[in-house]
């Protein structure tokens, strides 16, 4: 018998012998999946700390991307989710894409599975299409999120994957503002390991 | 070096109260937490509703612990996981160990984990030949300081930003780049760790729930930290206790409605992780092995006893930041890795009463820590029980026990209480002044005699 | 409670009987406090009775883990107060030692529990019952006290008998000026043997507290509980912030004392013996 054999039947024996059985109530269960309200979504968004816009398709938000990236001055070339890539039209915009963080400085651009109205964050699940890594990696993130794929609370996710048939994948990252850090003296500062910034792009229709 | 214990906390406190620099690191840190708090809280309709929920999801974990556990360890494994068992930390220091050694690791990359705290893993592992990085920037402050966390939430938040810079100083090739504000020193801090992150064999991180429905385990962390190391190296290995297994992904849901709310005042945390085995076959990235140890360390021996709902503490840090004694003297005097009120609770039930007889003492019974505490854990009524636990077992000093001994006894005979009652009024007036602790001015009775003597007088003159 | 309101006249052998429970630290050192709380009760029309065989509620001994005779005490002070209509309790910390933790201490013994509760029931913090029998102030403050007051919520009154509320608006009732207090859910740091045991800390929280006070431009600070007082005065003499006010008044009074001096004297049964 291993130390953990041993261990975990000493546990789970101490455990059985000393709970005490008690009446548990069953919270009432709300069985509808509720959806969420945009705008709430946007503002909670906001008030993490995260940039969110409401753009028309992912033409339009490619050419924000773009703009952003122009803007800010980030690395020229996004890399872009696989599952992503396959799905958006990128009209020649850049000469090259990655699907995988390499260079420091890099814009990620991903998918989300669905938004939460109550708390502002975005579901990512991990898969093939949509690498973990592109969550945390790079120095900016941008997330593109069907504007009718909104739920109300945290609950609904998982009525909304299992009305899915979406098994849990490895990683379901519920994001809900750039990376950050107040662990000196009690200053918030941007950027501690992840993304330095979150921008968001609430698509009205993925294509035109 | 012997650092503070719990035994000698009335000394570490003094000693607290004495360091200026620490004086100042807490004086901002207090405010910063409980108006943000108050903030988050005022943002939501109902509160109670959530605690309430919260605590609702948590109690029927209690109740069933062992089949949440078999569960857990069931969907675990057949999600391609492995489960360890430890009953002691020095277990756990092993079989993580042993999880490193067989995987020919070497370099460690390690989130937050209050178990890894309580476990002393950073030494053991230290010890056993691995370079072992914390990657929560607090928690890698203190790794250079070879301090433990004075927080459970902001494990360096007794050190100034020229503290931290001074240690960067002497760790990192600075060159001649000096740094001198605190963004300066987050962008160090993301450099180094970036590749620790890219060059780490192992992710060892803690958790912050275990869901027994389908064995995943949640990380919540505002940088980043625990998502990158459970996702970067090759495997990832979680530490967690044994009351962290919860039901379903819904309970799961309703305590971290109030988690960051009671912790951060945020609604959400950046990141709220939940992680789920291995790596899937087609998966670009992710850890190819996951294990998970399980810690009891006298947990199971509190279930069903009268300090069970210790069991709840999602470690948030709301009891600390609203706690007058905590805000004063900082973690460190607590002597041990959990500080504050779930500190004074949890440190004698974990270490014994023996050794940590000045914790439960150390409260005033304001009783604010509970009032704040998202769990509903009666902290107070806690401590007091673990005072009578003391007494009974002649742990508290003997004049104190003898004083109130005689007090309560005193308090059975009413015309003896009286008596004594103008006894001290006239040895109030005679004490002499050396006899007062230095800083506080005598007390003066007012009045002719007492109040009841005063009335019985009256009384019998109509 | 409306129907328990009696006819204004203290003779009045009907009117309802409360007991006051004076509390050791009132009763040892600071008796005058005990005579404001009987004018007060009085000008409400209730019959004021004081116990001659009350003693300590037994908090000393309960917080120090003498569970035993803290429960012993509990049953005697049960047992002495029980015949009254109502029992009112200068403090918030000994009122909440009764209403909250006597039921506690008892609740293994099904019949003393029940007396427990009705005691628990009938129970009040002075200021408490002074606003559910919406006592009126007669005269504006006297000259001597009049000058803005810290209003020390004690964490008892707060968080046992969640009366600091009452006795705030009966201070503003009677004309007092209140200061804004910052981070008044703070503990003053007195906490009982704790003040003791943990001097040190003890008195750092209470100047923490005296800081805020003089931060607020109060010259004078009122509580509902004799304990957070007396710490806090014992402090502050050594601190320099004694003499907040003119001198001859006092920096540190108890609610009672600053609403019995809005009530015109009454020829009563507390005719206080000048000290
Ligand atoms: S005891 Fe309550 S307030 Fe304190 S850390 Fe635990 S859950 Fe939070």
């Amino acid at each position: 018998m291993s130390n953990s054999d041993r261990a975990r039947s000493q546990i789970l024996n101490t455990l059985k012998r000393q709970a005490k059985p008690m009446a548990v109530d069953q919270p009432a269960l709300q069985v509808e999946l509720q959806w969420g309200q945009q705008e709430s979504f946007q503002n909670q968004l906001k008030s993490n700390g995260a940039d969110c816009e409401r753009v028309a398709d992912s033409v339009a938000a490619l050419a924000a991307v773009d703009a952003l990236i122009k803007r800010n001055g980030w690395h020229p070339l996004p890399v872009i989710a696989p599952g992503l890539l396959q799905k958006v039209q990128l009209a020649n915009r850049w000469d090259s894409i990655h699907t995988e963080v390499t260079e420091a400085g890099t814009v990620a651009v991903s998918e989300a599975y669905c938004g939460i109205a109550d708390t502002g964050s975005l579901v990512c699940l991990s898969s093939p299409d949509n690498p973990t890594s592109l969550n945390f990696l790079a120095e900016h993130h941008v997330v593109f999120l069907p504007g009718h794929r909104i739920v109300a609370g945290k609950r609904d996710v998982w009525k909304l994957m299992q009305a899915e048939g979406i098994h849990t994948p490895r990683a379901i990252n519920l994001i809900s503002g750039p990376s950050r850090t107040a662990d000196i003296e009690q200053t918030i500062q941007l950027g501690a390991h992840g993304p330095r910034s979150l921008t968001v792009f609430l698509l009205d229709q993925l294509n035109p | 070096m012997k650092g503070p214990t719990p035994d000698s906390f009335r000394a570490n406190a003094e000693h607290a109260l004495q360091d200026a620099t620490l004086q100042h690191a807490l004086g901002r840190a207090q405010s910063g937490f409980v108006a943000k708090r108050a903030h988050a809280i005022a943002m939501v309709d109902d509160f109670e509703q959530l605690k309430q929920r919260a605590q609702a999801a948590k109690s029927r974990a209690l109740a069933n612990l062992a089949p949440l556990l078999e569960q857990f360890e069931a969907s675990v494994v057949a999600s391609g996981g492995q489960v360890h068992w430890a009953s002691t930390t020095g277990e756990l220091n092993q079989q993580v160990i042993d999880i490193c050694n067989g995987v020919g690791a070497h370099r460690i990359i390690k989130g937050k984990s209050m178990i890894g705290e309580e476990a002393g893993l950073n030494a053991a592992m230290e010890h056993a030949g691995f370079e072992l990085v914390e990657s929560d920037l607090g928690e890698y402050i203190i790794q250079l300081a070879q301090e433990p966390p004075s927080h459970i939430i902001a494990p360096a938040i007794h050190k100034t930003r020229q503290q931290v810079a001074e240690l960067f100083k002497q760790f990192h090739e600075l060159g001649d780049r000096g740094l001198t504000q605190i963004s300066d020193l987050v962008n160090e801090a993301r450099q180094v760790l970036r590749s620790a992150f890219l060059t780490a064999d192992v992710g060892i991180t803690g958790a912050n729930l275990l869901i027994a429905e389908n064995g995943s385990i949640c990380i919540v962390t505002n940088e980043g930290n625990g998502d990158l190391s459970a996702s970067l190296p090759a495997v990832h290995i979680v530490v967690a206790s044994i009351e962290k297994v919860v039901a379903t992904m819904d309970d799961a849901s309703d305590i971290l409605e109030v988690l960051a709310r009671s912790a951060t005042g945020q609604h959400m945390s950046a990141y709220t992780s939940f992680f789920n085995g291995p790596k899937r076959e087609a998966d670009a990235g992710g850890p190819k092995q996951f294990h998970i140890v399980l810690l009891d360390n006298g947990r199971s021996d509190l279930l069903g006893g009268p300090f069970e709902s210790i069991l709840s503490c999602i470690k948030c840090g709301a009891c600390l930041n609203h706690c007058p004694v905590y805000t004063n003297v900082g973690g460190h005097a607590y002597g041990w890795v959990y500080p504050g009120p779930m500190g004074s609770v949890l440190t004698p039930l974990l270490q014994g009463l023996k050794a940590t007889t000045p914790l439960p003492n150390a409260s005033t019974f304001c009783g604010r820590c509970e009032a704040v505490c998202p769990m509903g854990i009666p902290l107070p009524q806690m401590l007091r029980t673990l005072r009578e636990q003391q007494h009974d077992m002649a742990l508290d000093n003997l004049p104190w026990r003898a004083g109130l001994g005689f007090y309560s006894w005193l308090s059975l005979h009413p015309r003896l209480f009286n008596r004594f009652a103008r006894w001290i009024r006239m040895g109030l007036k005679i004490t002499p002044r050396w006899l007062w602790p230095r800083h506080r001015q005598a007390v003066q009775p007012q009045g002719t005699t007492t109040f009841l003597a005063q009335w019985q007088h009256r009384k019998t003159k109509t | 409670m409306q129907d328990s309101t009696p006819n204004k006249t203290k003779s009045d052998k009907a009117a309802p009987r409360v007991a006051l429970y004076v509390t050791c630290l009132v009763n040892t050192l600071r008796p005058q406090i005990g005579f404001a709380c009987v004018q007060l009760i009085e000008r409400l029309g209730f019959r004021v009775e004081v116990p001659a065989t009350q003693t300590c509620c037994g908090q000393p001994g309960y917080n120090g883990g003498l569970r035993q005779q803290a429960m012993a005490i509990a049953r005697q002070q049960i047992a002495l107060l029980e015949p009254f209509d109502h029992v009112v309790v200068p403090s918030g910390s000994c009122a909440g030692m009764m209403i909250n933790h006597y039921p506690e201490l008892l609740k293994q013994d099904l019949s003393w529990l029940q007396r427990s509760q009705a005691l628990a029931g009938k129970t009040l913090e002075l200021a408490q019952f002074l606003d559910q029998h919406h006592w009126q102030p007669d005269s504006p403050p006297p000259p001597h006290h009049r000058r803005t007051w810290a209003h020390h919520t004690s964490c008892s009154c707060r968080r046992e008998t969640r009366s600091h509320q009452c006795a705030e608006s009966m201070l503003q009732l009677a004309g007092y000026e209140l200061a804004e207090l910052q981070d008044q859910a703070v503990c003053c740091g007195f906490g009982g043997s704790f003040a003791a045991k943990f001097d040190a800390l003890s008195s750092r929280m209470g100047r923490n507290k005296l800081n805020q006070v003089a931060d607020c431009k109060a010259t004078g600070v009122v509580s509902a509980d004799l304990g957070c007082l007396l710490h806090l005065e014992s402090l502050a003499g050594m601190t320099g912030l004694s003499g907040l006010a003119e001198k001859g008044t006092q920096d540190f009074l108890h609610v009672a004392e600053l609403l019995a001096a809005c009530q015109e004297p009454q020829q009563s049964s507390s005719d206080v013996p000048t000290s």
